[in-house]
């Protein structure tokens, strides 16, 4: 392949990577710079519903990715089972999730996953938040142990 | 009102852009005319919008995976491009269905496509049954669409027809 047609293939791909670096300096800008924590980002109750909803899925690895890392750290796979586990012999298995918002300040968040289960009890998990690297986190499984 | 409407806009309005920007660059195929890889492509690039559109993912998620998969979509079909040997790998050849106005079963199987499907195909070419022994050959292009060569004309053969060729006695 001569020199000029190579470099005529490459200028499509420098065109998707000049795209690429072009979106993520607005997603920046607005995500850390502007401290945007809702529109370019995902918002709490939609990373409390995905973190849910993983749990209940017994998909623990995408789970423990919405962990803070100082959390995560602290919660191995085995104690989300043993929480999950815990939480389905009280309410039964979780059938329907749905986020709902909570009070938000600063870096910090609440939010809620109202949860239907097998047994048809239907049961509102708060789930505390913590904003890391412009990405909502969550900070703790005590919500999904202390449900009412 | 849901306070996340305009969120909901702006989502919209950055992944349009984005899609767009990053289709123009990826050449025309990806939507019109494409193998049924372009096609599953253009599916997966559109629920990743969808994913973007409710915050399922960050849009700087968005933008690395669309990107990257646009990325890997040029750099295929530039070796396609280069390595015709890569092409068929990658695009298959074309299956011959009828041949000399005869159907050809193998191409038929190997395609799933019933002698009634290939009868409906020709016919969108404006030739049914009983014109087939016009057909030299038909074919089902990587794309999915079927191609045709009619037999040329038949007509008695005139003194010098074999004028200039190699072997004349």
């Amino acid at each position: 392949v001569s020199g000029g047609r190579a470099l005529a293939a490459l200028r499509p791909a420098l065109s998707v990577l000049t795209i690429a670096g072009a979106g993520l300096a607005v997603t920046g800008v607005s995500v850390l710079g502007l401290r945007d924590g809702r529109c370019f980002t995902s918002p709490p109750e939609q990373v409390a519903e995905q973190f849910v909803r993983k749990l209940a899925t017994r998909r623990w690895g995408p789970a423990r990715a919405h962990l803070a890392p100082e959390v995560g750290a602290a919660l191995p796979e085995e104690a989300l089972r043993g929480t999950l586990l815990a939480f389905e012999e009280r309410w039964g298995a979780i059938e329907q999730v749905e986020g709902r918002t909570g009070p938000e300040s600063g870096s910090g968040a609440w939010a809620f996953a109202k949860v239907t289960t097998s047994s048809g009890a239907r049961r509102t998990v708060p789930v505390p938040l913590l904003r890391r690297d412009g990405v909502w986190r969550v900070a703790g499984l005590e919500g999904l142990t202390a449900v009412p | 009102v849901s306070p996340d409407l305009p969120h909901i806009a702006v989502r919209a309005a950055f992944g349009y852009v984005a899609l767009l920007a990053l289709l123009r660059v990826s050449g025309k195929r990806t939507v019109a005319e494409g193998t049924p890889f372009d096609f599953v492509l253009a599916l997966v690039l559109g629920d990743m919008v969808d994913d973007l559109l409710w915050a399922d993912v960050p849009a700087a998620g968005f933008v690395v995976a669309v990107s990257a998969l646009t990325l890997v979509h040029i750099l295929v079909s530039w070796l396609k491009y280069v390595s015709p040997r890569f092409d068929r790998v990658v695009s298959g050849s074309a299956t011959l269905l009828l041949s000399s106005g005869e159907p050809v079963r193998r191409g038929l199987r190997s395609e799933h496509v019933a002698e009634s499907e290939l009868e409906e195909l020709l016919r969108l070419w404006g030739v049914p049954r009983e014109r087939w022994p016009e057909v030299e050959r038909a074919l089902l292009e990587t794309e999915g669409h079927p191609s045709l060569v009619m037999k040329g004309p038949e007509r008695p053969a005139a003194r010098g027809d074999l004028e200039g060729r190699p072997g004349r006695p």
